[in-house]
């Protein structure tokens, strides 16, 4: 009996080993385990701090070059409002001065054939001169003209006839349909209807009057004369009550 | 031998006594140290396990949340561009803006030349005319004068004062006789230019000539001397007289150098 019990005391002992041996492998793989969790926390934390600072320095970044370029635009556009500013008082001067010198030089119809520079200087543009200055699109181009020569804007509806594409080449006519371009014979103004001309304008002032062909369409007229040049007021043939009228002066031969 | 009557058998009953006592508390710790250990063994195999095999899943943001901050970060810098598109775009329309009123000008300007070319040859007389005729009142419109003290001043020739003048022309002047008030109809009295690229002029003379050119261009006259009060030196000039317009081509130097021209009617 005393042998059994000493072979289970041995026994137990065994066990005893055998479960402090195990018991303390638990513990160094549970803190190994901690351990490498730590770690993987410490860098998940790194990384996100990373990410995050990136990120953040990134949009900081970003909006940085964001102002400076919306502060550098903005800048230029205050200095692009100003220039826009003192240019549209020397412009306005210049029109100005323009009007002026149309209603200086507007001959009545008692006094024809007064000098009239302002008709006169139209007459003086090459069209490589005027081709120099005009950009694509300071003025409406004339439309369906194609067929009838060149002709090239100096103004709001106001245009120069040249014969052919010649840059040495003065005008041979000028094309007006703005109204409030002060421009014609003797109070017959550009934008009334024929009628309202026929009426105005005694009838020893006309030269001629009748219907031409442009184009596929038909044109009423009213022709008048001074000393340098014809003046046509045209119309659509059967809206002579209705239509504005369009002028086109030409220079008399001579 | 050791009775019970002998002292020393009651202390050796008491050493065997304390003997099997330690005896069988040692027998006890054993077996409590082993049962430690077995119970303890078994616990931590049980956290062994436990740990291996983990019950709860990882907390994972959901893709949506993720997909939702970028979409927010992507929106943002989005919106930002757009607000810099837009002022680019501000940018170029006023830039194309300022190009087409260059042009006009130029346009305008050129006509003009063009018509003082014609004036000069088919109506001397009334050249100048569309200068005289523009209202004091207009061209404080134009300019956007609020008040009288924001216009500029010209001194006159051989007088204590000055007037109000406009600039309608780079170095163009026209000037008015007032100098505190700005008066609606009023006109010009006089036309001053200082830029030598105006084409205006007796005859081939222009503004910026010295007096020998002067002469050589439009002939020989008197070189006279005054005064004006914005001038500290001499004002000496010639004078010449045209289709009802009066010339001088002022300088403040006895040659005539910077001179400048002022244009009046003869009256």
């Amino acid at each position: 009996m005393s042998k059994v019990f000493k072979y289970i005391k041995i026994l137990i002992v065994l066990a005893d080993v055998f479960c402090i041996v195990m018991s303390l492998r638990f513990l160094t793989q549970a803190e190994q385990r901690n351990m490498v969790s730590q770690e993987k926390e410490e860098c998940d934390e790194n990384e996100l701090t990373t990410e995050l600072s990136e990120s953040l320095a990134g949009t900081e970044a970003a909006l940085s070059e964001f102002l400076s370029a919306y502060e550098e635009t903005r800048k230029q556009i205050a200095e692009a409002e100003e220039t826009y500013e003192a240019l549209e008082i020397v412009y306005g001067f210049k029109a100005y001065v323009d009007d002026t010198a149309a209603e200086l030089y507007r001959n009545s119809s008692e006094t024809p054939d007064t000098a009239n520079p302002y008709i006169e200087r139209y007459f003086m543009v090459g069209e490589g001169e005027l081709r120099e200055k005009l950009g694509e699109d300071t003025f409406k181009p004339l439309a369906e003209a194609e067929d009838y020569g060149v002709f090239l804007p100096v103004g709001d509806d106001i245009w120069l006839r040249y014969e052919q594409d010649d840059g040495n080449a003065l005008p041979i006519g000028v094309m007006v349909a703005n109204p409030q371009i002060n421009m014609g014979y003797g109070e017959a103004k550009v934008g009334m209807t024929i009628y309202d001309i026929e009426k105005l304008m005694e009838e020893r002032f006309q030269v001629e009057s009748g219907k031409v062909e442009v184009g596929e369409e038909s044109a009423s007229y009213l022709c008048f004369e001074d000393e340098r040049y014809t003046y046509y007021y045209l119309s659509t043939d059967g809206a002579e009550w209705l239509q504005p009228t369009t002028l086109y002066i030409m220079r008399k031969a001579g | 031998m050791v009775t019970a009557h002998n002292p020393l058998y009651y202390a050796e009953g008491r050493v065997r006594c304390m003997e099997l006592f330690w005896k069988r508390a040692g027998g006890v710790l054993f077996y409590l140290f082993s049962a430690w250990c077995i119970v303890s063994c078994l616990w931590l195999y049980r956290i062994e396990q436990s740990a291996a095999d983990p019950e709860e899943p990882e907390v994972e943001i959901p893709v949506q949340d993720i997909l939702h901050i970028q979409d927010t970060e992507n929106t943002y810098a989005d919106s930002l561009q757009d607000i810099l598109s837009k002022s680019e775009e501000s940018l170029r329309e006023k830039q194309e803006d300022i190009s087409r009123l260059r042009e006009r000008y130029a346009v305008l300007a050129m006509l003009e030349e063009k018509e003082n070319q014609a004036a000069r040859e088919l109506c001397p007389d009334r050249m100048y005319e569309k200068y005289f005729r523009l209202k004091e009142g207009e061209l404080a419109r134009i300019e956007g004068v609020e008040d009288a003290e924001q216009v500029g001043c010209m001194g006159n020739l051989n007088s204590h004062f000055t007037s109000f003048v406009f600039e309608i022309h780079m170095d163009m002047w026209v000037q008015y006789s007032d100098k505190e008030y700005i008066v609606e109809y009023n006109t010009p009295g006089a036309i001053v230019i200082e830029n030598p690229d105006v084409d205006l002029g007796y005859m081939d003379a222009r503004a910026g000539m010295n007096f020998e050119e002067i002469q050589e261009s439009a002939g020989i006259g008197e070189i006279q001397t005054g005064f004006m009060y914005t001038s500290s030196y001499e004002i000496y000039y010639l004078e010449y007289e045209a289709d009802g317009y009066m010339y001088r081509y002022l300088s403040e130097h006895p040659d005539g150098t910077d001179s400048w021209l002022e244009i009046n009617h003869k009256y």
